[in-house]
């Protein structure tokens, strides 16, 4: 309200007009403060903030591009749609406006939420000590915002180091498929270099449905699991862990389990004439040697490990009545209240009831927001969906060239019929199809050819070969 | 031992029937009474107290304490009839008896189908689109209606019912046993999406991989008919002569089928001996409370003494072990039996299910035609034919997610549909091209035109 000495207006009227806009800006500033805030996907770059933000967009509309001042009225995140009250062409309107094209928005104002910057905006979070995440978890970055954004548009802290997330939150991995194909620990390392950006002190959950795979990649995946938890808190929510994939949630030292999850079953297995046998002793006693190790690291008892690998391993437990806390045998000892969760014929594998009573899971949870409690966090946040994004696209790109790679031996299987220019044209394709592979996604083609470079020069070699004599005849046939 | 305990079952069958009306009021008191007759090994003294750990202990350790979920307050229901008791409480989810939802009008119900076979017509696919009505009608209770029975109660028949089933263009129940994970996913995901709503379980028939998405519900009648039984199946691995293999993907599979069995709060023991045949099976009653034991030792009934076979219940077995809530013929019969004189059923789930099915497999009958056509002798001239038929194939098996789940498990998916795709064009255009040079070659023998595929009837 500018303040003047207009003769023509009362004082009585400019004081009731100022507590008048004084009573409108207090809800709309309890709104900010008190609203939820909200993440968007923009075009470029993400938005934060919540209802009542007073927003300046840039959106864009058919050719042109359009700057509006407008207050956010509704937010869906979900579908990408941000309402704003806004005065177009000297018209107020409620105008709905896709994320998508907004090429970019900021608060603009005072607010309690922080500083304007563009294309982000949000509340401040706490500071979080550095290290490790116990007792912090999910907690936002170190600093406070300081109204620059980095390239992605998310906010900055006062460093200009760390991402600020709005509220304390998690970032999820879904780690899905066989081990070794598309469940690897080259993704685990993408994910570690994401959640840096974001500071120390991160809550990360592998969200694992897996029946297993390679061995040889479970020590990639422990490696992968211990860097990243150096700086962050790892936990595994578990679908369905079972092999080398129940080897990979034993990484974490919190373990929760849906409703209908499994974990267990990891006999190493190999082809043998007549079918899958287990593999040899001294293979197996070596991997025993080594998971077991690892597995006690982080806090679980070998006996649980060793029951997994071999039927012939015992476990059972006990508890202490009075301090509920566990004994781990492996033997069925007799003792008053023994539960015997695998015998000498037997196989360990856990269901979530067994997991929860003998202190293997921490809990069960079916939805993000039971995962959530169990977390100890206020509500379930997804600070970045990076996670899905590393996951979703490595897999993508596997199970197209498998699938593809499946197609062209097929073809190349087919009976040849046409002319001689034909069949060798066909071959031909499926050759470079196969090789276009080889550079775009070389551990799938080494699944299927094996040594990738020796298959790789002898397609080439092939190809050249057939090109020369598809020259030739065309050549001959033009004489 | 089937002989001795059918005797045994319909003796005490007849002295429950006497005792009914003591047992109403002073059940505690006639208990030591009931043990005569029924005791078949160990005594009171040394049986062993429920243990209210929901661990899972194997038959062979008699140190094992016997298996029981820990019993919660079961549903208030004076005006119930009699029943032996829930062995499980429900664990998740709202009780859908009328004196759990204290409801001011008869309530609205939404009756969910889960008919046919497993994985084909009971799909997550047909849900995704029940469910979306269902919330659009807010019932205050759903009834899930199995009728499904794709396996067989018997045991040593897998390899005879594999060629019988593929004779009837059915999957045999090893195929449909395949899609575990599946299976589990739909239940977790029903249990998830209808958390909140009260739901029961009305089994008309659930024999094969359906008796596990019956055991999901807590809350379950069943129909005087009803059987459940026949997941022998699932624990069966077939070509594993390692011992080792054997027992990780017997373990692997087993805890799935249990976990599935967890969403409806129903212990190990009663889940290993409807998987494994060497398994066995009784109860044990604490008053009214069921505990299951994975030995013959329970003191009250003995479902499953033998080392051959796996566990069954029909409807009265069920009643009586307190598998089920009791036996209602019929849905009607059922909102009764929950406390409830009148009810009015919302929505259109019954509708959206069968015309889905219908809709497919229509589908599926004009497929096997098809493809047993496509498998006859042909000739050039017949070329064009065959490729219409695999052409109509993968637009089929991309239009309809069963049909496709269907012919994969005989073989034959949109790749294979390609190949003999290419393959018979290839045919087709060396065939045009020698007749263009004006071959006299006929471009091949009788026997071509992309192969016969697999998966067809034989």
């Amino acid at each position: 309200m500018k303040h003047s000495n207009r003769r023509s207006l009362p004082l009585l009227v400019m004081v009731a007009l100022a507590a008048a806009l004084l009573v409108l800006a207090v809800p709309v500033h309890a709104q900010q403060s008190g609203a939820k805030q909200q993440q968007v996907k923009l075009q470029k770059g993400t938005w934060w903030g919540s209802v009542g933000d007073r927003v300046e967009v840039v959106v864009k509309e058919q050719l042109s591009t359009r700057t509006l001042t407008a207050t956010v009225t509704k937010i869906d995140a979900d579908k990408g749609i941000i309402t704003v009250d806004a005065e177009v062409d000297g018209k107020k309107l409620v105008r709905p406006l896709f994320a998508s094209n907004i090429v970019s928005m900021k608060t603009v104002g005072a607010s309690a939420a922080g500083a304007p910057a563009s294309g982000g905006a949000g509340k401040a979070g706490g500071a979080v000590p550095a290290g490790k995440a116990s007792g912090t978890a999910g907690a936002p970055s170190p600093g406070k915002p300081s109204g620059k954004v980095d390239a992605q548009g998310y906010q900055l802290d006062e460093n200009g180091k760390y991402r600020v997330a709005p509220q304390k939150g998690v970032f999820v991995l879904p780690l899905s498929g066989m081990v070794g194909k598309t469940m690897r620990g080259h993704e685990i390392d993408e994910m570690l270099a994401e959640v840096d950006k974001w500071g120390p002190g991160q809550t990360v959950i592998l969200d694992i449905d897996s029946g297993g795979g390679l061995v040889t990649e479970i020590y990639k995946i422990v490696d992968a699991i211990k860097r990243l938890k150096k700086d962050h808190r790892v936990v595994a929510w578990i679908r369905r862990a079972f092999s080398a994939a129940a080897c990979t949630s034993m990484q974490c030292e919190e373990i929760y389990f849906r409703t209908t999850a499994s974990n267990g079953a990891s006999t190493m297995i190999q082809q043998g004439e007549n079918g899958m046998v287990a593999s040899s002793r001294e293979e197996t006693e070596k991997f025993k040697r080594d998971m077991a190790a690892v597995v006690e690291d982080n806090g679980y008892s070998r006996y649980i490990f060793l029951a997994m690998v071999l039927r012939e391993d015992v476990l059972t437990y006990t508890k202490d009545p009075v301090t509920g806390k566990v004994k781990w045998n492996n033997k069925i000892t007799g003792e008053p209240g023994e539960v015997v969760l695998s015998d000498e014929l037997q196989n360990l594998a856990f269901t979530a009831s067994t997991a929860l009573d003998s202190g293997f899971s921490k809990g069960t949870a079916d939805t993000e927001e039971e995962l959530a409690k169990l977390l100890g966090l206020p509500e379930w946040y997804l600070i970045s969906d990076c996670g899905a994004r590393i996951s979703g696209n490595w897999k993508k790109l596997f199970e197209g060239c498998e699938e593809d790679l499946e197609l062209q031996k097929g073809r190349a299987g087919l009976p040849p019929t046409g002319t001689a220019v034909e069949q060798i044209a066909a071959q031909i394709e499926i050759l470079q199809k196969m090789l276009s592979w080889s550079k775009r996604c070389p551990p799938c083609f080494e699944f299927a050819f094996g040594d990738k470079d020796a298959a790789s020069k002898e397609m080439t070699k092939q190809l050249k070969e057939l090109q020369k004599q598809l020259r030739s005849l065309r050549e001959e046939s033009a004489k | 031992m089937r002989g001795i305990w059918g005797v045994l079952r319909g003796a005490s069958a007849r002295i429950r029937a006497l005792m009914k009306p003591l047992f109403d009021n002073i059940a505690s008191v006639l208990r030591a009474s009931f043990v005569v007759g029924l005791l078949s090994q160990g005594n009171l003294a040394s049986a062993e107290p429920p243990d209210s750990s929901p661990a899972a202990p194997p038959a062979a350790p008699p140190a094992s304490a016997p298996d029981s979920a820990a019993p919660k307050a079961a549903p208030s229901n004076g005006s119930s009839p009699f029943s032996l008791g829930r062995g499980v409480a429900s664990q998740r989810g709202r009780s859908p008896y009328s004196s759990a939802t204290n409801l001011d009008h008869p309530p609205s119900v939404y009756i969910v189908p889960m008919e046919g076979e497993m994985g084909l017509d009971i799909s997550k696919e047909v849900y995704e689109k029940v469910l979306v009505d269902l919330k659009a009608a807010k019932p205050d209770i759903v009834i899930f209606r199995m009728r499904s029975s794709d396996g067989t109660l018997k045991s040593g028949w897998l390899d005879g019912k594999r060629d019988e089933d593929r004779k009837k263009g059915r999957l045999s129940p090893g195929q449909l046993a395949s899609g575990l994970q599946d299976y589990a996913d739909l239940a977790g995901d029903l249990h998830r999406r209808l958390d909140g709503i009260p739901c029961v379980m009305y089994v008309e028939d659930a024999v094969g991989a359906s008796s596990m998405l019956a055991l999901a519900w807590p809350c379950m009648f069943v129909a005087p008919q009803g059987r459940i039984g026949g997941l022998e199946i699932m624990g069966a691995i077939q070509g594993a002569g390692d011992e080792q293999v054997h027992a990780k993907f017997e373990a692997a599979k087993v805890s799935m089928v249990l976990g599935i069995l967890e969403l409806g709060g129903r212990p190990a023991a009663l889940g290993e001996s409807l998987v494994l045949p060497d398994r066995k099976l009784s109860v044990q009653f604490e008053g009214r409370t069921p505990t299951w034991r994975p030995d013959a030792e329970g003191q009250w009934i003995i479902v499953d003494s033998s080392d051959k076979l796996t566990a069954q219940f029909d409807a009265s077995l069920a009643e009586d072990t307190g598998l089920a809530d009791g036996i209602a013929e019929g849905i009607d019969d059922l909102v009764a039996l929950l406390g409830y004189p009148q009810w009015q059923k919302v929505g259109n789930g019954e509708k959206i299910f069968q015309d889905y099915n219908a809709a497919w497999r229509a589908k599926w009958s004009e497929s096997m035609e098809m493809m047993a056509k496509f498998q006859e002798e042909a000739g050039p001239e017949d070329l064009a034919a065959r490729k219409q038929i695999l052409e109509k194939m993968l637009q089929y098996i991309k239009r309809y997610p069963s049909l496709a789940k269907f012919w994969k498990m005989r073989g034959l998916d949109e790749k294979q549909i390609k190949l003999l795709l290419e393959e018979l064009d290839r045919q087709m255009r060396s065939i045009r091209q020698e007749r263009q040079q004006g071959s006299g070659s006929s471009g091949g023998s009788g026997k071509m035109g992309g192969g016969r595929g697999p998966g067809a009837p034989k």
